[in-house]
């Protein structure tokens, strides 16, 4: 040991070491646990009535013989989001970790104007991940987290459990904050939001999806009160403040044009965009009065088990055409004759071409029906341009100048779609 | 011999230099300019550098052991010597800055979350003043030491990014006018072989084979460097100006939902990167130091580095957003001293003819 001191007494980083022990280490011992600092939020919500309201819904770890999860959704506000974030930090009196935030609810009424201006400070905090996800609610977001906490209680679904399957099975299109910022700063300055609204519920319920009835127009509810500045805590353990409300998933999107809302795509809309996306699998298409083969007045129920997606954007006589080739690899999973079922083995049923072509129908109407509200608004969510400046970009600058502005661009495409149904 | 270091050893300097300047804030500035075309802007100035090299190259195969000091007094003159030399001390410690306040910054808002500018500066000043007092020979045996591991953490991120491109990066879509302008802005976070002149006389090359070493370590990573920005610009497209750690966000943007988040990797590779890079400026730094004063010997220049590092810093002139703005303001006009001018003259000593040579080849 001595030997060893002699050694590394000349060396000048010994001594650097030990100092940088001697000053970190005590106060690095003695400092109180992250956890007493730091609060860690696991969602965002953002509302605005006079003053911004940002409210978080907090995950505090507390020590327990097991293990209790306490959530609370914690209000601040400000005149700015940043104001409002430091509002709710001297509410918990705590710092905010947003490492862990996954999702960011916006009330819909922000929709109403440019939400980019509401959401940029969001976009700037470096710890907050980019792949947060977007999601707007009819209700004030408070609400909605207040919700959120009962949907985990009574059905043990975690929020970004539930929107993390809507974005890989209904919208299949990313909606996190980045996206959004990337639609809006595109040329197009087109984005889609994921819409959960809230709904009063009837008992035992905690959530509900779009063949509820409450996938067209969820009722809004007046109480837009709950602006008192302060903690609005309940354990999951604890009684449900609002039993009464659930949310529900309709799967739903807004569609936004410069950061405003424009339009709700629904459920079967979003299916219909998402004929083109090869991404977008395990969908349901149903097919009624089906009178061929050993059918007679059937309704058929398919599931979409795979795809693909050949697109090609170009110029025809200064015409833009956008064409697709879509191959989708259906399977027939349940048949129904009326009131009696189908005496048959539906995994082995052979489908006459009528139906296929029936099917094949339907996807191009679904597509041509969404594409309409699209066309209307100008809005660009299914990646044409992007082909376009891909394909032929001299060729769509050109065409650029020859029309007002880049959002009339997709009123002037045609679209070749070829829909090519094969039995799995 | 304590201080010579193998060719293949200076290649490796090189590669740690031209990482850490560019792999953070450079391609979004650079998007805020010319778009996607940042990607043509990087190998335009790396094509700048190259020339550097060569010029570097060509010099040390006429004079091969000879300092940097030796050729220019007695080809320039000692006052003009000296200037040049001042010169470059400017250039090093701006340098140094600049790394220096991007790395603390990503550090600031990646991990602490709080300023911690006492604990960064007991960390890296001690260290990298360490590396310098050494000697150039063990600094870039270290290097070597890391070097493939370096690489290998750049290549896994790159790997990452590549996994979550969607598209390519929309090129060409910038103006001649904004394309110049914005090459010229950013012109200072390049440049970074001009190291080399200043250590000339300790690397020795002998024959084409060794000046191949030195070329190979630096073209691997302007590949790296030029596949980050490819892939950056292509994972964020037109968001890519509000994104300042290229490097670790093109692994951010994707969640592993087992592992969560793995820019832990970059976190990592980041931390090499500056320390090798701050210690190779400062290294140079100190040469030049002695270069102007000659009676002074590299304790006094590390000393005299420590004092106007921490008075820049304290003074707020070497902070991030002061940096930035002397990077994109004044730095560049400077660099046409340094950048340019600099490697002209020593293009044009290095293809100078010695006196008498034409009597030698009458008889």
């Amino acid at each position: 040991m001595k030997k060893f001191f002699k050694q590394v007494k000349n060396n000048a980083m010994f001594w650097v070491f030990v100092f940088v022990m001697i000053v970190f280490t005590g106060p690095a011992l003695f400092a109180p646990g992250e956890s007493n600092d730091r609060a860690v939020v696991t969602a965002i919500g953002v509302d605005y009535d006079t003053q911004y309201e940002v409210s978080l819904l907090t995950f505090i770890p507390t020590p327990n013989q097991g293990y209790l999860e306490t959530t609370s959704v914690i209000c601040g506000q400000g005149n700015t989001i940043a104001e409002a974030i430091y509002d709710a930090e001297l509410v918990l009196g705590r710092k905010i970790g947003f490492s862990h935030a996954k999702v960011t609810i916006i009330s819909e009424k922000l929709f109403n104007d440019d939400i980019s201006k509401d959401i940029d400070y969001l976009g700037r905090i470096a710890s907050l991940s980019e792949n947060t996800i977007l999601v707007a609610t009819n209700e004030t977001a408070k609400e909605f987290l207040n919700s959120a906490k009962t949907l985990e209680k009574d059905i043990g679904l975690q929020l970004d459990q539930l929107l993390d399957y809507n974005i890989r099975k209904l919208y299949v299109t990313d909606t996190s904050l980045e996206a959004f910022f990337k639609g809006y700063y595109s040329q197009v300055k087109s984005s889609i939001v994921g819409y959960l609204p809230i709904v009063e519920a009837s008992s035992g319920d905690a959530v509900c999806g779009a063949q509820d009835g409450s996938s067209d127009a969820p009722p809004p509810t007046s109480d837009q009160g709950g602006k008192s500045n302060g903690e609005d805590q309940e354990s999951t353990s604890g009684n449900s403040s609002q039993p009464n409300k659930k949310i529900s998933n309709p799967g739903q999107v807004f569609l936004l044009k410069g950061g405003k809302k424009v339009a709700i795509l629904s459920a079967e809309q979003l299916q219909g965009l998402n004929l083109i996306n090869k991404k977008a699998v395990d969908y349901n298409i149903s097919i009624d009065n089906v009178n061929e083969g050993i059918y007679n007045d059937s309704k058929l129920s398919f599931v979409v088990r795979d795809k693909k997606v050949f697109t090609r954007a170009c110029f025809k006589n200064g015409i833009p055409v956008f064409s697709a080739k879509v191959v989708l690899g259906v399977e027939l999973v349940e048949a129904t004759e009326g009131d009696k079922n189908v005496k048959m083995n539906t995994e082995l049923a052979s489908m006459p071409p009528e139906v296929i072509k029936k099917l094949e129908n339907k996807s191009r109407q679904q597509f041509a029906e969404a594409l309409k509200v699209l066309r209307e608004y100008g809005c660009d969510v299914i990646g044409v341009t992007e082909r376009f400046l891909f394909d032929d970009r001299k060729g769509y600058n050109k065409f650029l100048d020859a029309i007002d502005s880049p959002d009339e661009f997709l009123k002037y495409v045609n679209f070749d779609i070829c829909v090519q149904v094969e039995n799995d | 011999m304590k201080e010579h270091i193998s060719p293949s050893q200076a290649g490796k300097l090189c590669a740690m230099t031209i990482f850490a300047n560019k792999i953070f804030l450079l391609p979004s500035l650079m998007y805020e300019g010319a778009k996607s075309d940042g990607f043509f802007i990087a190998l335009l100035l790396y094509a700048l550098d190259f020339l550097t090299l060569i010029v570097f190259l060509l010099l040390k195969r006429k004079y091969p052991t000879q300092k940097l000091t030796e050729i220019l007094e007695k080809r320039l003159g000692k006052v003009v010597t000296k200037i040049i030399y001042i010169v470059f001390m400017v250039f090093f410690l701006f340098k140094i800055l600049l790394t220096y306040s991007v790395f603390y910054v990503y550090m600031k808002q990646q991990i602490y979350q709080d300023e911690f500018t006492f604990l960064t500066l007991v960390c890296v000043l001690p260290v990298i003043n360490h590396g310098v007092l050494l000697g150039l020979r063990s600094f870039a045996r270290t290097v070597e030491m890391y070097y493939f591991v370096v690489l290998a953490g750049f290549a896994a991120c790159l790997l990452v990014g590549l996994g979550t491109m969607e598209t390519f990066p929309h090129f060409f879509s910038s103006n001649p006018s904004a394309f110049f302008s914005t090459a010229f802005r950013y012109v200072f976070s390049f440049g970074d072989y001009l190291f080399l002149f200043f250590i000339m006389d300790k690397v020795e090359i002998d024959g084409k084979k060794d000046e191949w070493r030195i070329i190979k370590p630096a073209i691997i990573a302007v590949v790296f460097v030029l596949a980050l920005f490819f892939i950056f610009y292509a994972c964020y497209q037109v968001t890519a100006f509000m994104h300042n750690n290229a490097i670790v966000d093109i692994i951010a943007i994707f969640e592993y939902s087992a592992l969560g988040r793995i820019d832990v990797i970059a976190m990592v590779l980041v931390m090499f990167l500056c320390l090798f890079a701050l210690e190779v400026f400062h290294y140079s730094f100190c040469e030049a130091f002695c270069g102007v004063f000659k009676g002074l010997n590299r304790t006094y220049s590390v000393v005299v580095f420590d004092v106007i590092f921490l008075a820049l810093y304290i003074t707020k002139i070497g902070r991030y957003s002061t940096m930035i703005s002397y990077v994109q303001s004044w730095l560049p006009y400077f660099c046409i001293l340094t950048e340019v001018l600099f490697p002209f003259v020593m293009l044009l000593l290095s293809m100078r003819k010695k006196k008498g040579r034409k009597y030698e080849k009458v008889f």
